[in-house]
């Protein structure tokens, strides 16, 4: 994005301007840390455990008693079950966004506008799906179908009315006008079968719509000298706003509900149900899905990322049948309901994938009610593969005896050993073309880089980035240095050597870095140390592969 | 910070040595100071967040997985944070006492600054986490994922909707500048 340095440049001017001398936190962190931490370890720790096991049954005595007085009570959900075959077949509409993308490049991101046959899971396209004629259409703004009309809305749950024939949106003004520029700004209510454009309130600041109940429309406002933020029920008709309470605002949530901690609003709909989750998507990381509806959490699901289970919930949605969610990965949508709790359908017929991509990530969104029947519309097709570069470099031709016939200076870990990572440096990476990370790993001046976490499981990008002070070819080997087995190199413009190495025959091209890209497959987790050699150069690069497929995206 | 030293320190600090803690921590607080007043834009609030952040990560020390770095994990805790100073009801009564500056007319380019410091506040907090973050502590997507818990597609999508907002925010002559 050509705008990057211009917006960086003028961020860390604008940041740096108001933020005046950094203060010396370090004296006082400390102090605090060490007043906090007398006799914390060992001796507190076992004392505390000590105590907490003997007071465990009385605190939990307390708890029970304290929820049959009124603390709300989480109910838990058991697993995920299949839907039942008798259950009444309808399409869910959703939002397919697919977002592909090359070191260095812009992503090309696509959205698909279709439903999912429930419960075949298949997806079908809507060739029909536009809201191009709509007032308040955004390119970037959201989507959603409407039962009731039988179309699509530059809507979303948050911004349509209860009976589903309006919605709303915001308009800035003068006409034209942006954030750096607007004096006020519009709050519009579309009436789509008349194709009604009402404006029903004004505000001289931000405006951003929150919900729309049989109450009215919430809406938050910000002065354009920033300030209070302040909450409005605005009245759909016309007849003005006025103040709402700070706790009207659903997507602001007490995390005591949970027992603290931060949280992330998915969605919400007009009756004031929220969903939460705590835990973040991170693999490994505990987390649990809740439904809050009257102030009364209850659990949708709660499990590990990434565990069998993959509810990865994206887009949200509601009806008569329960709370759709789309999946983040892409692979199914879910529908909850407290008779029926989590019921799962896997999704084919999605986009392919385009080719030519190193990375590819495609998610689901619900984006509306499940409407009754079964959507034929039209297959998915795959969007275009990634351009090829123009002109693309002829490699030379490499004698590469010379290379394999250096040493592999690879030592095996004594049993039990530390896997002697490499740390990782900051490189100022200048290529020809494209962004690329600003990191890398080894002494130079060939770095592997594209990922701070290596897994077991499957594929994942890596980059071999060289300081343009060396520019031959670079030979690529690799062990695993605390047991048996290997990694596997997947690129354009190598040669495939024997023992697993790869040549690299084109590398930088001075001033530019080179910046090769591929894919890296460890065949079982360990310690692998990568050897790059070049003709006056040789590098060790040490990295930890875990257990686990890696993280989408 | 994967050198062995590293490890170390973090072996250390997680068996309560406060000095290996402290000086895991030292290098991280000027950045972390940045990241708090990118998002909060009040020095003040700015530093209560590093603070508690700070004690949070010394509580939590024995929850840094084995072989994660200690600077994502603790900048996703001056993030949370900063969230939670968001939330708390009397950040605004402080914001309405904030003086207003000077009362001399601001020129062109502080205006400016001025307008895109209003711009980076009204982005949402996800947005305008990965914007300070990538912008001003130039730190590269694929870690802003790791440290704000989402896939690297979604903090990408959040970057470019950041962008797309403070595009409008600076206006068409300056986004093609």
């Amino acid at each position: 994005m050509n705008t990057e340095p211009f917006l960086r440049n003028r961020i860390k001017k604008a940041l740096d301007e108001a933020i005046g001398d950094l203060p010396d936190l370090a004296p006082s962190i400390e102090h605090r840390i060490h007043s906090r931490s007398r006799g914390r370890f060992p001796v507190a720790a076992q004392l505390a455990a000590t105590l907490a096991i003997l007071f465990g049954g009385i605190i939990l005595l307390f708890s029970l008693h304290h929820s049959s007085v009124g603390t709300p009570n989480v109910v838990t959900s058991p697993a995920t079950t299949q839907l039942t075959p008798d259950s009444t077949p309808c399409a869910l509409p959703v939002e397919v966004t697919g977002t592909f993308q090359n070191p260095g490049q812009n992503p090309d991101i696509s959205t698909t506008l279709g439903f999912v046959n429930i419960p075949a899971g298949t997806f079908r396209v809507d060739p029909n799906a536009t809201v191009q004629d709509l007032p308040g259409s955004d390119p970037l703004g959201p989507r959603m179908y409407s039962a009731q009309l039988k179309r699509w809305l530059p809507a979303s749950s948050q911004t349509i009315s209860p009976d589903g024939r309006f919605y709303a949106y915001t308009k800035l003004l003068p006409e034209g006008a942006t954030y750096s520029s607007f004096s006020s700004s519009e709050v519009h209510v579309v009436d789509v079968p008349e194709k009604i454009d009402h404006r029903v309130w004004s505000y001289a600041g931000s405006i951003d719509l929150i919900g729309w109940s049989s109450a009215g429309i919430l809406a938050g406002t910000v002065p354009p000298k920033g300030g209070v933020r302040l909450l409005w029920r605005i009245d759909p008709g016309g007849r003005g706003a006025s103040q709402a309470p700070n706790n009207a605002d659903p997507t602001s949530l007490n995390p005591a509900l949970f027992g603290g901690g931060s949280y992330g609003y998915l969605g919400g709909d007009a009756s004031g149900r929220a969903i939460v989750r705590f835990g973040s998507r991170d693999r490994g990381t505990h987390y649990t899905v809740f439904v809050v509806e009257s102030g009364k959490p209850t659990v949708i699901y709660s499990g590990t990322a990434g565990d069998a289970t993959d509810f990865d919930p994206g887009g949200v949605s509601f009806d008569a049948r329960g709370i759709w969610f789309g999946n983040d990965d892409g692979t199914r949508v879910w529908l909850w309901s407290t008779s029926s709790k989590l019921q799962s359908f896997k999704v084919s017929g999605l986009p392919a994938t385009p080719q030519r991509y190193v990375h590819t990530y495609v998610t689901i969104g619900a984006v509306g009610a499940c409407v009754p029947g079964q959507f034929v519309g039209v297959p998915a097709s795959a969007p275009p593969p990634a351009p090829t570069p123009s002109p693309s470099p002829v490699p030379p031709r490499v004698d590469w005896s010379a290379l394999t016939a250096k040493p592999l200076n690879l030592q095996p870990l004594a049993s039990g050993g530390v896997c002697p990572v490499s740390a990782k440096v900051d490189l100022q990476v200048k290529a020809s073309v494209g962004k690329w990370p600003n990191y890398g790993f080894g002494q130079g001046p060939i770095y592997a880089s594209g990922q701070f976490m290596w897994y077991s499981g499957g594929p994942q990008g890596f980059l071999i980035l060289t300081d343009p002070k060396y520019r031959g070819p670079v030979l690529v080997r690799s062990q695993r240095l605390n047991g048996a087995g290997s990694l596997t190199f997947i690129g354009d413009g190598t040669t495939a050597l024997p023992s697993g190495a790869v040549g690299i025959a084109q590398t930088s091209s001075p001033p530019y870095w080179g910046t090769w890209v591929g894919s890296v497959t460890p065949s079982t987790p360990g310690c692998y140390a990568i050897q790059f050699d070049g003709t006056n150069v040789s590098d060790v690069v040490v990295i930890a592969v875990t257990k686990g497929p890696p993280p989408p995206g | 910070m994967h050198s062995a030293a590293g490890l170390e320190l973090v072996r250390r600090a997680k068996e309560g040595d406060e000095v290996a803690f402290t000086s895991l921590l030292r290098p991280l607080l000027e950045p972390a100071y940045r990241l708090a007043f990118g998002m909060l834009q009040d020095r003040a609030l700015a530093e209560d967040a590093v603070q508690e952040a700070a004690l949070k990560a010394w509580r939590k020390i024995h929850q840094l997985r084995e072989g994660f770095q200690i600077s994502p994990w603790f900048y996703g805790i001056v993030a949370n944070e900063c969230r939670m100073s968001r939330r708390n009801p009397w950040w605004s009564l402080v914001k309405t006492a904030a003086p207003a500056g000077s009362s001399v007319a601001p020129d062109a380019s502080s205006a400016e600054r001025i307008d895109l410091r209003r711009a980076l506040k009204e982005l949402p907090l996800q947005q305008r986490l990965v914007v300070v973050m990538y912008f001003y502590l130039d730190v590269p997507l694929e870690e802003i994922a790791g440290i704000t818990g989402v896939s690297f597609a979604a903090a990408r999508g959040r970057f470019y909707r950041a962008i797309e907002h403070l595009r409008s925010a600076l206006g068409p002559e300056e986004a093609e500048a």
